[in-house]
């Protein structure tokens, strides 16, 4: 038996799929504006917490001239064997203690014929002359002759933050005594320098 | 899957390696210039006969006939205090000491001594005859001997030869100076 549609029953299907459609648009248009209404507002709620105030660490070493001299006054007239003292307190005025390191280096002329004795005292030197002397504890912190290829390795240690917890260095430079005549009247330049790294990946949790 | 592989690669060919961050130092220093001592003296006339060689180490003094004088001074031209020495010589062992020193300058023209003066003494060397004079201590920079040269009647040259300078000894204490 073969089925039969008469336009009868075509025209009611589709007249049926409009109503479905115009149904559903009509439930669709009703939700978007209780939505906007705030009918459906959810038991929702907000804290919040902000840290203490973070700050960057700063890194900062200082020579400072001290006991009554200053490292950059010159010194003419060397003869052999001839010295001479400078003191400065190397001074930590970064953030946080760190390790430091220096370099004494020689350039020009003199460039490995002055030897260098660094010497650190736990309190601060006592007098401005070659005299000065330590009535805390000496620490040899590095000796040697700078060349102009190779600087003079001082190790300052660590050193807190503060000029409480600064470094009294005192620096002995000694011409040579074996110094040759061609070098009368000649020139160099010595130079003392400290740097430190502060160095981080520690646990900060308890401040 | 070959199309993701290499789609992997070029994703790590193509993109960067994460920068490393510049270490956290800093440093500070101070330098200050040496410089070593020169040393030297030169002989300059003063006044009166004879003449310097250009370089200053030698003074001569030919006498061909009667008496001629030459004040010599002997100058400290180091750079730091020094003993300054010459050493003097005369081709002839017949004339009498030639060369005297004096503790301040010579007065001119009367060529007296206002201090004290000390005669340079010779030694008869081989048919002539040779002395040699140090100052008795340091003089300064710049600081002169103060000399007189004088023959007699007696031919002949007198001649003034400077010696090295020994500057004040080494191995002092030069934090203050």
């Amino acid at each position: 038996m073969t089925a039969t549609v008469t336009d009868t029953e075509t025209a009611h299907t589709h007249r049926r799929s409009r109503g479905r459609l115009v149904g559903a648009a009509a439930v669709a248009v009703a939700g978007v504006s209780l939505i906007g209404t705030g009918a459906f507002s959810a038991w929702d709620a907000t804290a919040s917490v902000s840290s203490g105030n973070l700050g960057a660490a700063v890194v900062t070493p200082a020579l400072v001239d001290a006991n009554g001299g200053a490292f950059t006054t010159a010194v003419a007239n060397l003869l052999p064997a001839d010295y001479y003292y400078r003191y400065v307190d190397v001074r930590n005025d970064g953030s946080a203690a760190s390790t430091f390191t220096g370099t004494v280096s020689a350039t020009g002329d003199l460039a490995g014929y002055v030897s260098v004795d660094v010497v650190s005292c736990s309190v601060a030197w006592t007098a401005p002359s070659g005299t000065s002397t330590c009535t805390g504890t000496q620490t040899v912190l590095g000796s040697g002759t700078p060349t102009t290829a190779t600087a003079l390795t001082v190790a300052h240690g660590s050193i807190g933050n503060g000029a409480a917890a600064a470094q009294h260095v005192r620096y002995k430079f000694t011409f040579a005594a074996t110094a040759p005549a061609t070098l009368q009247g000649r020139t160099g330049s010595l130079s003392a320098t400290v740097s430190n790294t502060v160095v981080g990946g520690h646990d900060r949790t308890g401040g | 899957m070959a199309l993701v592989v290499a789609g992997v690669l070029v994703g790590l060919l193509g993109g960067t390696a994460p920068a490393l961050a510049d270490p956290w130092s800093a440093s500070s220093s101070r330098s200050a210039t040496v410089s070593v001592a020169t040393t030297g003296s030169r002989l300059q006339l003063l006044s009166g006969s004879g003449a310097v060689t250009a370089d200053g180490a030698q003074y001569s003094l030919a006498t061909v006939a009667g008496s001629m004088t030459g004040f010599v001074e002997l100058v400290n031209t180091s750079s730091v205090p020094a003993t300054v020495s010459l050493t003097t010589s005369m081709g002839s062992l017949v004339a009498s000491t030639p060369a005297t020193v004096c503790s301040q300058s010579w007065v001119l023209p009367a060529g007296t001594c206002p201090g004290t003066s000390t005669v340079v003494a010779l030694t008869p060397v081989l048919g002539s005859q040779t002395g040699t004079w140090s100052s008795p201590g340091l003089l300064d920079p710049g600081s002169a001997a103060h000399l007189r040269v004088q023959t007699s009647g007696v031919v002949g040259t007198v001649t003034l030869t400077t010696n090295p300078v020994v500057p004040r000894p080494g191995g002092q204490d030069r934090t203050t100076a």
